[in-house]
């Protein structure tokens, strides 16, 4: 009886174990795809291209050279949803004008966002086709109206290998933006020897619909 | 001593239960294995679609890179003129696919230039004949090449340089594999080993 007895709490204790094993499993963001490779000029008129960035996560987002209403409600939400200083490491907040711009309007459009806890690096470029490629790899969403074509906001995660993780259409809350970056950040320090076997798996069971 | 029937139907699903747990963690690490998570790489699942931009071959003929569907592409974004990314990783690969053995067959290596200007068909041709005759370059229009690189996620821009080259031309150093579908599957950082990089193009074949 208690050679059962002890079987009975082995076997309960193992189902226990696994259970806990898959729940623990750790959360990852997924492989969207890979984000463009580009060279853009930033406030002070220096090169930064997406090699110069590897490394670093970056928290992408685009708007107008000249900042409107709209454009500044967004940089109004995306500050807003920045975790506090200190929380994230390595991470880079990028702003990519989506028109042909000066650096001296870059500079403007940096001074004149709102700030976050992070310092807002905004790029852009006087050469319309490579920004086009840039928008189009990025897979940034478009509006045509008579006014021409404007872009809807979104703000993209980029892991330091430069394959994009995650898009918000929406500003996202701050909880769920320090969440996600702390779950990249994670993977990136965690993700080795046996324990990237564990992270690979996880990623199989990440939902993922924009890779293709 | 009888076993009592509360205990034995406890113990019944117990080991219903376990014996579950067990197929559904093992299918998990055999679709693991499967899925060729173990790359030393990159693996992007699901892989992603390259745009079919065609360029002008080392062969004369025009090519884009998803033209080789039934092997495994290997495509690397480089310039003859390049004083060291660029040999060492033709050299890696031609190292990695003498260790495939027959499999080697199943693996084209396709070099993209991002110096147009210098890197005509014919000197493609030569640079890549001293490492594999099978290897192909890809040259030509300057816009088509950036919108292929900038899908790849590459980074390309030219640097004047007081060197006998005249320029040089900076660019990103990671290879790229896609399977036997033409689409995008791995990113291979630049430093891996021959056999590295042998064992990912072995996984990306079965």
């Amino acid at each position: 009886m208690v050679r059962r007895f002890a079987l009975v709490i082995v076997l309960v204790a193992a189902a226990l174990s696994i259970i806990w094993s898959a729940l623990a499993a750790p959360r990852v963001l997924p492989r969207l795809r890979i984000a463009p490779g580009f060279g853009l000029q930033d406030a002070a008129g220096q090169t930064v291209s997406s090699d110069s960035l590897r490394g670093q996560t970056l928290l992408v987002t685009f708007g107008p050279a000249h900042c409107d209403d709209p454009c500044r409600e967004w940089s109004q939400l995306v500050a807003s949803a920045m975790p506090e200083r200190g929380t994230v490491e390595r991470v880079q907040l990028i702003w990519i004008v989506t028109e042909p711009a000066t650096p001296e309007e870059l500079a403007q459009l940096q001074a004149s966002l709102v700030p976050a806890s992070v310092p807002w690096r905004v790029l852009g470029s006087d050469d319309a086709r490579q920004l086009e490629l840039v928008l189009a790899g990025f897979r940034v969403p478009r509006v045509l109206s008579t006014a021409g074509s404007s872009v809807e906001p979104i703000l993209i995660i980029v892991d330091p290998t430069g394959i994009v993780r995650a898009e918000y259409r929406v500003a996202p809350q701050p909880s769920t933006l320090a969440a996600d970056i702390t779950a990249l950040e994670r993977e990136i320090r965690e993700s080795r020897g046996l324990r990237r076997y564990l992270y690979e798996a996880a990623h199989l069971f990440t939902c993922n619909v924009g890779g293709a | 001593m009888p076993v009592r029937p509360w205990v034995r139907r406890l113990l019944i699903t117990e080991l219903v239960i376990l014996a579950l747990l067990v197929v559904v963690i093992g299918w998990f690490f055999w679709q693991s294995r499967l899925a060729r998570t173990t790359l030393n790489g990159m693996l992007l699942d699901p892989p992603q679609d390259v745009p079919a931009v065609r360029l002008l071959g080392s062969d004369g003929q025009l090519h884009a890179v998803t033209d080789f569907r039934g092997k495994v592409t290997v495509v690397f974004f480089g310039y003859t003129h390049c004083p060291d990314v660029c040999p060492t990783t033709a050299s890696t690969i031609t190292r990695a696919r003498a260790l495939l053995g027959d499999q080697a067959n199943h693996v084209q290596f396709v070099f993209v230039s991002v110096d147009p200007e210098r890197d005509t068909p014919e000197r493609l041709a030569s640079y890549l004949a001293k490492y594999d005759p099978s290897y192909l370059g890809l040259t030509g229009d300057e816009a088509a090449i950036q919108e292929l690189a900038t899908a790849f996620g590459v980074h390309y821009a030219k640097v004047e340089s007081s060197s006998a080259l005249g320029y040089v031309v900076e660019h990103t150093a990671s290879t790229f594999v896609l399977d036997r579908e033409g689409r995008l599957r791995a990113v291979l950082p630049f430093g891996l080993t021959p056999e590295q990089v042998a064992s990912d193009l072995r996984a990306l074949l079965k």
